[in-house]
């Protein structure tokens, strides 16, 4: 293991705090699966269980792989790293990266929720078609905490909406109804983001094998690569605005 | 390093701050000078000089405005790379290293940063946790180190890819005695092994001590530059009379005399009087003895004089 | 030996009137702090585009997934339960208020004071519960634009006062869980996120109350089926009313032992600073 990924799951696993997202947001199953159950509709255990771990994944990128940048800077790491020789950004993506595969697991808690404490069977119709848009999903969502990373840092006051990142983001990616079902204006930017395209292309792969599979899977991964080459150019600017006495190197 | 090249070799560097209210401020104007190979240079100077700014520079953290900056022969625009891999900064206080993280995890994670393999930089960790006394403590989370032994990572992290140049911003602000006196004996070794280091300090004594040549910064501007030696002789007929607890009238009875020093009286009680020459040290003595005073001794000056001779006192002096 | 003189009943009582003065001032003084942070925490903008956007989207999450179950009344039940949520969701925030005195080190200043403990944090944080009244008041007034939830107008003054009761009922067993939340400032993520998935599950927000069990004791609970009976066009429901003010009473209790006791064991381990 190489030691930016030591030391990103060493930084995560040694801040208890920032564990209990891992703990309480996989337990939102919980509460979806006893409403689908009170409702009767057991048939819908699947996509909610879909919901709370694509709402795990999300809530982690957006409270904790994006805080790296931040933390090297309360830390005063910041100053330090810029000074290696290595690059800071490859080490810091590599961190990020590691930071978000941490909430991966939480799959499995859910569906042991799901399956042992609620007895509903969680099966997948379309297992490679679902790994491959969870991975798909997933490279998305480095990217975005690493422009929201570089966002904290580049704009004084950013994080005052960190909170704003999560119940709006879940709505417009349609982790519950599908996005198209959202007014017009906010249906047009949902099928711009990957997170829509991923959560949707996972959804339908728990039925049946996803319709039109290799297009959608194109376009989730293009616009996946494309929130990581915007997150890596803003973390390139960053680090050339602290060069330049731009941004403060520590808190 | 390339060979024959200087450490260190500043050359009209400027660095400007721009934007705010308060307008662009020059924190390093037009400053030069060189520190060659196993040297070690004390940078000294009051809050706000430039020292740290200029050590940003040398790392670099912060691109000059102008001038050329060039450390182990590397330009650090042009080659910013090459001078990071040959550059071990090290900064003073508490910030700079995970405090979860153990003294073992923090220098792994910089050997890695600097480019070594694996197994390499596992090897050369044990090796300098070891050079510097942190064997034992390795496997701790630096959040409980004392000061001292957190400068201790500081300089094991910054030795662990064996730079050419060291930077010591600092280094010993905040630490007690003793831990600091701990710290001054490795800077020793160090400069044994011939490592050039720049080292910024509030510490004058530390600077006397350690270093070859000393600079003096304010307001960005070298005010002055040489050896410590060649700084004092201007100060060589000068003495400092102390008197621990001065009698009430002392100071106005010295002013009254006519001949003596100028004498400043501290808070704590003390007599300082610096006076010049022979004549001036009798007839201050004569008065301070007819004053009543006892426990007078008399020192040579250091470079905290040097430095209050040429630096004005902007932060406690009443307006 | 003389008899000890006893002060008459008028000086016991003006006694006891300055002491009450005086605390009353303390209060006064520790909300009013308390809200410069409150202040400075939010502007405008970010309140309104961060917090309370972030709060409606919350309520229209879980309402779409009573649209998504397509059981009639599901998306109105979940709507109404999720709006009233945010009351005791915003009064979890004095945990962390609490936690962030300790690591500002004003924590044993407050302690220090000649005012009770409780009182003193209970003013210092109480900006919480005003933000979270504001907040689930917002959202249930804004239920028809969020998820089609009808919510009659003349219902709106008889809910505000049970979800005032409602927060004030959370702000308690706040209060009750701070000890811990200083103590071991890594766990206040668990105890916030703790409470709000016992809310979400046992208190009736987003699933139909057995009766008893621990819902019984949680805020809240009877609070949200008195809000559930006004939106349906109901009387004012007394019942609810007085069951959520006995919860109330013995959370405020459970806090009044719990907050001094964790202090003197903060002191006593030099955990308050």
């Amino acid at each position: 293991m190489s030691e930016h990924v030591r030391t990103a799951l060493l930084l995560v696993l040694r801040r208890p705090g920032v564990l209990s997202l891992l703990v309480f947001v996989p337990l939102y199953s919980v509460v979806f699966f006893t409403v689908v159950r009170q409702n009767g509709r057991p048939d819908l255990a699947a996509t909610v269980a879909l919901t709370s771990f694509v709402m795990t994944l999300w809530s982690h990128a957006v409270f904790v792989s994006s805080e790296a940048v931040d933390h090297d800077r309360a830390e005063g790491m910041l100053e330090v790293l810029l000074a290696a020789p290595r690059s800071y950004a490859r080490s810091l993506i590599l961190r990020i990266a590691a930071t978000e595969a941490v909430c991966l697991p939480a799959a499995a808690e859910i569906a042991l929720i799901g399956g042992w404490g609620f007895g509903f069977p969680l099966r997948m119709a379309a297992p490679a078609a679902f790994v491959a848009a969870l991975l798909l999903t997933f490279a998305g969502t480095v990217g975005s905490a690493i422009l929201l990373a570089s966002l904290f840092v580049l704009i004084r006051g950013a994080r005052t909406y960190q909170n704003a990142l999560t119940y709006p983001c879940y709505l417009l990616a349609g982790l519950v109804v599908p996005a198209s079902l959202l007014p017009r204006p906010l249906a047009a930017v949902s099928h711009g983001w990957f997170l829509a395209w991923g959560a949707d292309l996972m959804r339908d792969a728990l039925h049946a094998v996803p319709a039109e599979l290799p297009r959608r899977l194109l376009v989730l991964a293009v616009l996946a690569a494309g929130q990581n080459l915007a997150g890596v150019l803003f973390m390139r600017r960053v680090i050339r605005r602290a060069r330049d006495g731009g941004v403060a190197l520590h808190a | 390093m390339t060979a024959a090249s200087p450490g260190i070799e500043v050359t009209d560097l400027v660095r400007v701050y721009r934007g705010g209210k308060a307008g662009s401020r020059h924190a390093l104007d037009g400053i030069s000078f060189t520190v060659r190979r196993g040297e070690t240079v004390g940078l000294l100077g009051p809050n706000g000089a430039g020292k740290t700014t200029l050590a940003r520079v040398l790392s670099t953290l912060l691109t000059p405005t102008s001038g050329r900056v060039r450390v182990a022969g590397y330009d650090v625009v042009a080659q910013a790379r090459q001078v990071r891999a040959s550059i071990g900064l090290v900064l003073g206080g508490e910030r700079g290293l995970y405090g979860r993280l153990t003294a073992d995890q923090n220098v792994r994670y910089w050997a890695a940063m600097c480019g070594l393999g694996r197994r390499e930089g596992r090897q050369r960790t044990r090796e300098v946790l070891r050079e510097l006394g942190l064997a034992e403590h390795a496997d701790r989370p630096v959040e409980r180190f004392s000061r001292g032994m957190l400068q201790r990572v500081h300089l094991a992290r910054a030795l662990v890819a064996d730079p050419a140049v060291l930077v010591l911003d600092e280094p010993t602000a905040g630490m007690d005695p003793n831990a600091a006196f701990g710290f001054v004996e490795l800077v020793r070794q160090l400069q044994e092994r011939g490592t050039t280091i720049l080292l910024t300090t509030h510490d004058m004594r530390e600077a006397q001590e350690l270093s070859h040549r000393v600079v003096l910064l304010d307001q960005g501007r070298i005010v002055a530059a040489g050896r410590p030696a060649e700084l004092l002789s201007g100060l060589a007929e000068h003495r400092v009379v102390s008197v621990a607890a001065a009698p009430a009238g002392a100071v106005e009875r010295l002013a009254a005399a006519g001949g003596t020093g100028t004498a400043v009286l501290d808070r704590s009680g003390e007599l300082r009087c610096t006076v010049s020459g022979t004549h001036q040290l009798a007839r201050t003595l004569a008065v301070l003895g007819e004053a009543g005073c006892t426990g007078i001794s008399i020192s040579t000056p250091g470079l905290d004089d040097v430095y209050r001779s040429l630096i004005p006192d902007r932060e406690f002096s009443v307006r | 030996m003389p008899e000890p003189i006893s002060p008459t009943p008028s000086r016991r009582a003006a006694r006891w009137l300055r002491a009450a003065d005086r605390q009353l001032y303390l209060f006064q003084i520790g909300v009013s702090s308390g809200f410069v942070d409150y202040r400075r925490m939010f502007t405008w903008k970010s309140w309104l585009f961060g917090w309370v956007l972030r709060l409606v989207a919350q309520v229209a999450f879980f309402a779409s997934m009573g649209r998504l179950l397509g059981v009639p009344g599901s998306q109105d039940y979940l709507a109404l339960g999720n709006a009233a949520l945010l009351g005791p969701l915003g009064a979890l925030g004095v945990v962390s208020t609490v936690a962030a005195e300790r690591r500002a080190g004003t924590l044993v200043l407050l302690v220090l004071s000649r005012a009770a403990a409780l009182p003193v944090l209970a003013a210092r944080g109480l900006y919480w519960a005003f933000d979270a009244v504001l907040t689930a008041t917002l959202a249930t007034a804004l239920l028809p634009v969020i998820a089609g939830t009808a919510v009659p107008f003349a219902a709106l003054p008889g809910i505000f006062c049970l979800e005032v009761l409602g927060t004030v009922s959370c702000y308690a067993l706040a209060l009750a869980l701070t000890p811990l939340g200083m103590r071991f400032p890594e766990t206040r993520g668990y105890l916030t996120s703790g409470v709000l998935v016992l809310l979400m599950l046992f208190s009736g927000v987003n699933t139909r109350l057995t009766g008893g069990g621990p819902g019984s004791v949680l805020p809240m609970t009877h609070a949200l089926t008195g809000i559930r009976q006004l939106a349906a066009g109901g009387a004012f429901p007394w019942p609810a009313l007085g069951g959520e003010l006995l919860v109330w009473g013995g959370w405020i209790l459970a806090a009044a032992v719990m907050v001094p006791w964790g202090l003197r064991r903060a002191a006593r381990s030099g955990g308050l600073g």
